[in-house]
């Protein structure tokens, strides 16, 4: 699986980085050549969808997504770990609704066969990502309930506050030195 | 019925622990299905327009300039330059602190983001300098929260992407309140700092203030870039954004030589962290709030109020409690786009100008940060200072009481906030 995060990751960050240059680009190409690319904005709307939705399963991988852990917390760790479970059964419920619905869709694209309006793309090929994110979701809640269901992991959520600390790791904090 | 329903499902599903996202989502597409006639492949497709919305498009592009620029050390430059011009007064490092929040605020979109660029240098600075922890974690905790108000703000675009209003004149409402905000939380600081007796810094040489002023310099011009650009009509919020990013890379990797080019693939892949976890709320709020319009919620709680013959003031008194209410328990950008839909055709009708009840919404918002439960700028000063959240919550709540005073006054004096926009646009 390590082949297949590392290709995830790369993905990603060439995908955020694609649609800033290419906006970027535009907005050089307007004032400096006095040109414009037709197809900018729609290539950095795909880039944006595939982002956006194959980074949604990255983010269960890696914890980013916030809840409210509040009320679980003052649960028992026994309590705590079984209503972590049905939340995530429900997630994976969620997840596979917009798979199927997201394939019909796709589905129906696809019979349609119209292009993009900029580019010479089969409108269903682009989309093709949301069935595809989801079900890539569908499968990282799986591997978070059964990490629960077998008790490695005590909570469905990350932790963004030790998220947002990661970011600067070159300066470690110290406080309480009172 | 179907609405009571939507709310309770979505209750019951944050209440177990569930990504507000993944929450938000659910409760909306079994809602949908057990009352109304969409199909699946309509929905789903709902979820995917998000990407296709131009306004949006610019939250990664913020992000990731704010991720260059936290990574890098922008933030100690610009707390150099704020000690420089004001440490030598009675409370100096303080005040200095929030005017290195309000400069890295015009840098970046996000209130933890500011929190943390700035936070994790100044309270540990502030604590040697024998501060108590509790009053420079709680300074911190609230001034952090000036990220979302002095532009570029990521819930003002959000804001701006689901009420149609412009983008620009919302950014340009930002900077007087912003400006106000840190200047009210000063004067509370050396009020404070009088009653405590807490140290002052030396004077620092004239100098010092340019040269650390010449440095810091490179980063404040994002704001320039960000501001001039869209009120000179060079480019849209988007390609401000995405201009922006690109530059902050420049400054951070060739001008300041922060970050080298090894650690660029790391910064984006962060940013894109970020940028998902909030899109995926997006789209799935944007699910929520096709619910409620298709069943007509907005329009009946509408003609309910207008009905009831309620003012314009009292209206607005509803607005900021129901917000500092659902700001408690949920995080900005859910809030807007659901809330959003249902305050701003009853604002219109009362008078209240569009961009006056978004920058109304935002200093709510900013007060649900430093409040818990659900408080973001808690749990990050939390993780900074190893302290409990409860602790930062009740060392947050003095100057917590400085931004409830500022929203009564942002509230009710329009002319605060509209008078930059309507001046120039």
């Amino acid at each position: 699986m390590r082949w297949f995060e590392k290709i995830e990751e790369g993905l990603l960050s060439f995908l955020l980085a694609g649609m800033t240059l290419v906006t970027f680009a535009q907005v050089v190409a307007r004032y400096v050549f006095n040109y414009s690319f037709v197809w900018a904005v729609e290539l950095t709307g795909v880039m944006f969808a595939w982002l956006i939705f194959i980074g949604m399963a990255y983010g269960v991988r890696v914890g980013a997504h916030i809840g409210v852990d509040a009320f679980v917390k003052l649960l028992g760790p026994g309590a705590a770990r079984a209503v972590g479970a049905v939340a995530a059964a429900l997630c994976i419920v969620y997840a596979l609704i917009v798979t199927y619905g997201g394939f019909l869709y796709v589905h129906k694209m696809y019979e349609v066969g119209i292009l993009m309006q900029d580019m010479p793309v089969q409108q269903w090929i682009p989309r093709a990502i949301l069935p595809f994110g989801f079900a890539l979701l569908a499968f990282r809640f799986a591997q978070v309930l059964y990490r629960l269901a077998t008790g490695q992991d005590a909570h469905l959520l990350g932790d963004e506050a030790k998220d947002a600390l990661k970011m600067r790791e070159d300066q470690p904090a110290h406080g309480g030195a009172q | 019925m179907t609405t009571a329903i939507l709310f309770i499902l979505l209750l019951s599903f944050m209440v177990m622990g569930m990504p507000i996202a993944v929450a938000l989502g659910l409760s909306s597409l079994l809602t949908i299905m057990f009352f109304a006639q969409d199909s699946l492949a309509s929905l789903s497709l709902k979820l995917f327009e998000t990407s296709e919305h131009y306004t949006l498009l610019s939250i990664p592009f913020f992000i990731l300039g704010g991720s260059f620029m936290t990574t890098g050390g922008v933030a100690r430059r610009m707390i150099r330059f704020a000690n420089a011009c004001i440490g030598h007064l009675r409370g100096g490092l303080a005040m200095a602190s929030v005017m290195a929040c309000m400069l890295f605020a015009a840098v970046s979109g996000s209130s933890p983001a500011t929190v943390v660029a700035v936070g994790a240098i100044v309270i540990a600075g502030m604590v040697k300098a024998g501060y108590p922890q509790g009053f420079a974690a709680g300074v911190i905790c609230n001034a952090g929260t000036l990220g979302i108000l002095i532009p570029p703000s990521i819930v003002m675009v959000v804001y701006g992407a689901a009420t149609e209003t412009s983008v620009g004149k919302l950014f340009m409402a930002g900077v007087i309140p912003g400006i106000m905000l840190g200047l009210m939380l000063m004067v509370a600081i050396y009020v404070r700092a009088r009653m405590l007796d807490l140290p002052r810094q030396p004077r620092a040489s004239m100098r010092e203030v340019l040269v650390s002023g010449r440095e810091s310099m490179w980063g404040l011009a994002l704001i320039i870039i960000i501001l001039g650009g869209i009120y000179g009509g060079i480019f849209t919020p988007t390609e401000a954004a995405a201009v922006a990013a690109v530059y902050a890379f420049f400054i951070a990797v060739f001008v300041y030589r922060d970050i080298g080019m090894k650690q660029v693939p790391h910064v984006l892949l962060e940013a894109g962290k970020v940028t998902v976890m909030l899109m995926f709320i997006v789209a799935n709020a944007l699910l929520f709030a096709h619910v409620l319009t298709t069943e007509r919620i907005p329009q009946q709680i509408a003609e309910a109020i207008i009905g009831w013959g309620m003012e314009g003031w009292q209206f607005l008194i509803v607005v900021n409690i129901l917000l500092l209410i659902a700001g408690m328990f949920m995080e900005p950008t859910g809030i807007i786009l659901i809330l959003a839909p249902i305050l701003f055709p009853i604002a219109i009708k009362l008078g209240i100008d569009p961009v006056h009840l978004g920058i109304i919404m935002v200093v709510n918002l900013e007060i649900g940060m430093v409040t818990p439960p659900v408080g973001l700028n808690l749990f990050v000063t939390a993780g900074i200072t190893k302290m409990s959240i409860m602790q930062v919550a009740r060392a947050a709540l003095p100057w917590t009481m400085v931004l409830l005073l500022f929203l009564v006054i942002i509230t009710y004096v329009p002319a605060i906030t509209l008078f930059l926009p309507n001046m120039l646009f």
